[in-house]
């Protein structure tokens, strides 16, 4: 047999533990990425509270969703926006006035 | 220290090896995810555009003259979901729909096509605001394969 540099056993093992904690640490770390909010989900489901509190504005939502200030310091938000028509809404001067105004719905995972 | 000893040349074809049988294992755990991601992708596309089906049209109050109420449901319409659903999802995959009230009733019993919780390797669920009677609910669409 070919003279060489010698390992002991020992070497041997510590260098394949440490490979398996290190492709251990790289499947952990690859499996923690994979997670990502879909914003389109969260601005359907805005849609859906805009259309719920437009049928009743009082209506207890489920415990699941947040909305409007709940939502601020939250990291994924969806949000609309909708043109709608009162006869007493604030214009930009803080006019009260007839006409077409924005309002908005946030909503966030609760 | 005396032991059992190993070359250099045995070390490196061990490591070599190893790490050949890891790339190996590496790709095709890559090649596993992605075909699984696709797969949901597709389930997470059916499951979504169904629930919007749902909430503005199929489970949509009408109302004498024929307006759609986008988002406020009637139970009368349920059916009309479970039916459409069982001719637009066919085995392999299968589907439950269940809209959660704030409190448990039974107007709006558990639908589905064989049900998601038995050999089924991926699902997507869709979760969507609906009105009904004074109070807010949560419809949810699971779709699996």
């Amino acid at each position: 047999m070919r003279k060489g540099v010698f390992f002991t056993m020992d070497a041997a093992f510590a260098l394949y533990i440490s490979l398996l904690v290190m492709s251990t640490l790289m499947i952990i770390l690859e499996a923690s990425t994979n997670y990502s909010n879909d914003p389109t989900v969260l601005m359907r489901l805005a849609q859906d509270v805009y259309e719920v509190k437009s049928y009743d504005p009082a209506a207890r939502l489920p415990s699941f969703i947040k909305t409007d200030i709940d939502c601020n310091s939250a990291e994924d938000i969806g949000s609309v926006q909708k043109f709608v028509y009162s006869d007493i809404g604030v214009d930009a001067s803080w006019t009260t006035k007839a006409g077409v105004y924005v309002t908005s719905q946030k909503v966030c995972y609760g | 220290m005396k032991g059992q000893l190993f070359t250099t040349d045995v070390l490196a074809s061990v490591l070599i090896v190893t790490i050949i049988i890891a790339f190996t294992t590496w790709e095709f755990e890559q090649v596993y995810n992605r075909a699984s991601d696709i797969q949901f992708e597709k389930l997470n596309s059916l499951a979504t555009d169904i629930a919007q089906m749902a909430v503005k049209n199929l489970l949509a109050t009408r109302t004498a003259n024929g307006v759609i109420l986008a988002n406020s449901v009637n139970e009368s319409r349920w059916n009309l979901l479970k039916a459409k659903m069982n001719e637009l999802i066919i085995p392999p995959v299968a589907y439950e729909a269940v809209l959660n009230g704030p409190t448990p009733d039974t107007t709006f019993s558990e639908i589905g096509n064989g049900g998601c919780s038995y050999a089924k390797t991926n699902a997507a669920v869709a979760r969507r605001i609906v009105y009904y009677y004074g109070a807010a609910r949560e419809l949810s669409i699971k779709v699996c394969s």
